[in-house]
C-alpha cells in the first residue's frame, strides 16, 4: 500500500453525522451571542471615547492653579461649591482619581507652569 | 427544489429560512471535513459552527463570482488553517508524545492515528499544508484543489509532492 493510500485509510473510518435541526438551533444561539458581544464592545468603546473626550475638555478648562497636589478632594469640593464648572469636575473626577499619581506626579506641575507662563 | 443561487438570493433579501436550508444542505459536507481534521467531535462541531457563522456574515455580500461549493471549501480550508495555527504548539507536543505501541512495526504495517498525521500536516508551510489537507481528507482532484486555493493545477501538484514528502519524514516513514 503506498503512502497516500495509507493516509487516506487513516481517515476513512469517520462517518458520524449531526442532527441538522439541533445544529441550526445552536448556530442561531451562537450568532445572537456573537452579535450581542459585538454591540456591547462597540457601546463600551463609544462610552470610553465620550468619557475621555469630555474629561480632556473639562480638564483643560479647569482653573488648574487652584488644585493642590495632595488635597484633590477638598479642592474639587471647594471648586464645586465656590467656583464654576461643576459639571466638568464631576465628569473628569473618576479619571483624576484613577490616575492621580500619574497626572499629579509630572503632568500637573507641567500644566501649572504652562498656566503661569500664560498669565 | 431550489438551487444554491436561489437560496443565497433569498437570504440576501432577508430570509433566514433560506440560510437554514443551506445549512441543512451542506452540514454533512462541512462536518465531515472537520471530523477528518480533528479527533474531537465537539471541536469538529465548533469548527463547523464557525464556518456557518462566517457564511452568514459573508453571504450577504456574495457576488456569485465563484461557485458556492468552491467558496464553501475555501471557507472550510481557511477555518482549518486557523485551527492549525492555533494548535501548532499543541500539535508539536502530540507528535513528540505519540504513544509507544510496544512492538516494532514495519512501514507496511504501520497505521497512524489521525492526530499524528494532522500534527505533521500542521507543521508544513501554509501552501503545502492547504494542498495536503484538501487532498488527503477530501481526496479531491488537483484541478479542483487549484480552483479552491487560487493556484494552478501544476502548482497544487508540486506543493502536494513537497508537503507529502515532509509528512512522510515527520511520521518516520522514509521508505
Amino acid at each position: 500500500m503506498n503512502f497516500e493510500a495509507k493516509l487516506q485509510k487513516t481517515f476513512s473510518s469517520t462517518s458520524e453525522m449531526l442532527e441538522p435541526e439541533q445544529f441550526i438551533n445552536k448556530l442561531t444561539t451562537a450568532r445572537y451571542a456573537q452579535a450581542l458581544k459585538r454591540s456591547q464592545a462597540i457601546s463600551g468603546y463609544l462610552a470610553l471615547i465620550v468619557v475621555l473626550f469630555v474629561g480632556i475638555l473639562g480638564y483643560n478648562e479647569l482653573d488648574q492653579g487652584a488644585i493642590l497636589m495632595e488635597e484633590v478632594i477638598i479642592t474639587a469640593q471647594a471648586l464645586i461649591l465656590t467656583r464654576m464648572r461643576t459639571v466638568n469636575i464631576l465628569m473628569i473626577w473618576p479619571f483624576i482619581s484613577w490616575n492621580r499619581k500619574r497626572i499629579f506626579g509630572w503632568l500637573f506641575p507641567f500644566l501649572m507652569n504652562w498656566h503661569m507662563i500664560k498669565l | 427544489m431550489k438551487t444554491d443561487r436561489e437560496l443565497i438570493q433569498e437570504f440576501q433579501t432577508g430570509s433566514d429560512a433560506a440560510f437554514n436550508e443551506l445549512v441543512r444542505r451542506y452540514l454533512d459536507l462541512v462536518y465531515r471535513f472537520f471530523q477528518k481534521i480533528t479527533p474531537d467531535k465537539m471541536e469538529a462541531e465548533d469548527l463547523a459552527q464557525t464556518v456557518f457563522i462566517k457564511l452568514f456574515k459573508a453571504l450577504k455580500k456574495f457576488r456569485f463570482e465563484s461557485e458556492f461549493n468552491t467558496y464553501l471549501y475555501r471557507v472550510n480550508v481557511n477555518t482549518a488553517n486557523s485551527y492549525f495555527k492555533r494548535n501548532k504548539w499543541r500539535n508539536m507536543l502530540h507528535l513528540d508524545q505519540a504513544p509507544d505501541t510496544g512492538y516494532v512495526e514495519t512501514s507496511q504495517e504501520k497505521q497512524w492515528r489521525k492526530e499524528e498525521v494532522w500534527a505533521a500536516v500542521g507543521r508544513l508551510p501554509k501552501k503545502q499544508r492547504l494542498v495536503v489537507m484538501m487532498r488527503i481528507s477530501q481526496a479531491l482532484p488537483f484541478k479542483d484543489i487549484g480552483n479552491i486555493l487560487d493556484m494552478t493545477e501544476g502548482s497544487a501538484k508540486v506543493n502536494y509532492h513537497h508537503g507529502i514528502k515532509r509528512v512522510k519524514l515527520l511520521l518516520g516513514n522514509n521508505k
